[in-house]
């Protein structure tokens, strides 16, 4: 989400002319406003401007009663003086922006005081845009609908999102012998990415690498996926497009492209021997290799119908041999396998995973 | 924020209320209807109150 100040839709050239009869209008973009400031003659003049455009207006008349609001009624933009008693704008913008499931709500300040000084610590609050009082219909009018516009395109990623991963569910569900799997990854991935010391991004797509780094396998026939014998040369090299078809799922979308790298070169190794692009050393994307060597430690740990799960050392000497291979990072292997041993690999636990 | 800034704002707070209802008064009402002109009387007046609210000395520089 954009953090800093949008550029407004151009404001309208200011004219007085007449505007209709005042009857609400079909918004262009519909959405529903909350509107908050501890005077009740402010809220109501913004009330009546947006209720005319046909918006549906909320109110809240201070900061407590904004934020119960948020999590009652989830609206789609909030509009808020910066000078209320007790809770300031600038704290109840703060934490709509460190709620997860109200970030995405645009945020613009409203300020009787021009000041820069305001428009600085509204923008460090996670503010999306300002208006000053008094506030101008039109830059108002322009405002909220490109806000709304802003808003309606995160929550269509937001569902192109979900999409995916119900993909990604699909294809776990395929094979009852990878159930949990994604969890587990998801898990692995991100103790390991903390312990490298990885920042909150590179976490989050570590989150979800886990549940999606094998989606490309939709495309590959149940046949071919689940067949209990070896496979063909043929049939091997169908499955590795597997990462080519994922990277191509994910493509799409903007909020996925750290996830994409996971996605395409997971079964990269070091010395270049893996696929799809046959990648060496550091050009192969650090997040991937991490995705990489939790795939096959919890592929090692895992019983599957050819054979039996390996115990956790196992695994870890067989995650050695590899490094020794020259196929996996030494340092990455070894913090995974003090990891293991402090107890600290366990999957994400959650009912219904979302893609944090 | 000291007592004249404080007066500022509230001011400006109220004035914003009158121009923004005048504003929508003059969108609103048809080219032809007399109040029109009553409405855009009430506009210049708050945008002048405005103007002298802003003359006031460093008002809102004012770092007391």
């Amino acid at each position: 989400m954009h953090n800093g100040i949008l550029p407004a839709d151009k404001p309208e050239k200011k004219n007085h002319g007449h505007r209709g009869d005042g009857a609400p209008r079909r918004p262009i973009v519909s959405g529903r406003v909350l509107i908050v400031d501890d005077m009740s003659a402010s809220v109501e003049l913004l009330k009546s401007i947006l209720t005319r455009e046909g918006y549906h207006v909320m109110t809240a008349s201070d900061g407590e009663q904004a934020l119960q609001m948020m999590e009652r009624e989830h609206p789609d933009l909030v509009l808020m003086d910066v000078l209320m008693p007790k809770l300031s704008g600038f704290d109840v913008c703060e934490r709509i922006k460190r709620n997860k499931a109200t970030r995405l709500t645009p945020v613009v300040l409203i300020s009787a005081l021009n000041e820069r000084q305001d428009k600085i610590q509204g923008i460090n609050a996670g503010a999306d845009d300002f208006l000053t009082k008094p506030v101008d219909a039109h830059e108002l009018r322009a405002k909220v609908r490109s806000l709304l516009r802003l808003k309606r395109y995160t929550d269509d990623l937001d569902s192109a999102e979900s999409v995916i991963l119900s993909l990604a569910m699909v294809i776990e569900a395929r094979d009852a012998y990878t159930d949990g799997h994604c969890q587990r990854l998801a898990g692995y991935a991100t103790a390991l990415g903390s312990a490298l010391g990885l920042g909150d991004d590179q976490i989050a797509a570590l989150y979800r690498g886990g549940y999606l780094h094998d989606v490309g396998k939709i495309g590959i026939p149940d046949a071919l996926l689940l067949k209990p014998g070896r496979l063909t040369p043929l049939e091997y090299e169908q499955i590795k497009q597997h990462v080519v078809i994922g990277d191509r799922l994910c493509g799409e979308m903007q909020s996925l492209r750290q996830v994409r790298p996971i996605v395409r070169h997971h079964h990269e190794r070091l010395d270049g021997s893996g696929y799809p692009d046959h990648l060496k050393g550091d050009a192969i994307p650090l997040l991937a290799q991490i995705m990489g060597i939790v795939d096959i430690y919890d592929a090692l740990t895992t019983a599957r119908p050819y054979k039996a799960a390996l115990s956790a050392e196992e695994a870890f000497a067989e995650l050695t041999l590899e490094v020794e291979r020259g196929w996996r990072r030494k340092d990455l292997v070894d913090k995974l396998i003090s990891l293991g041993r402090q107890g600290k690999l366990h999957a994400v636990n959650e009912d219904s995973p979302t893609l944090a | 924020m000291n007592d004249r800034r404080v007066f500022v704002h509230d001011m400006k707070n109220h004035l914003a209320v009158i121009l923004g209802y005048a504003n929508m008064l003059i969108e609103e009402l048809p080219e032809t209807d007399p109040h029109r002109e009553d409405a855009n009387q009430i506009y210049k007046a708050g945008e002048h109150a405005m103007a002298l609210l802003a003359k006031l000395p460093s008002a809102e520089n004012d770092p007391t």
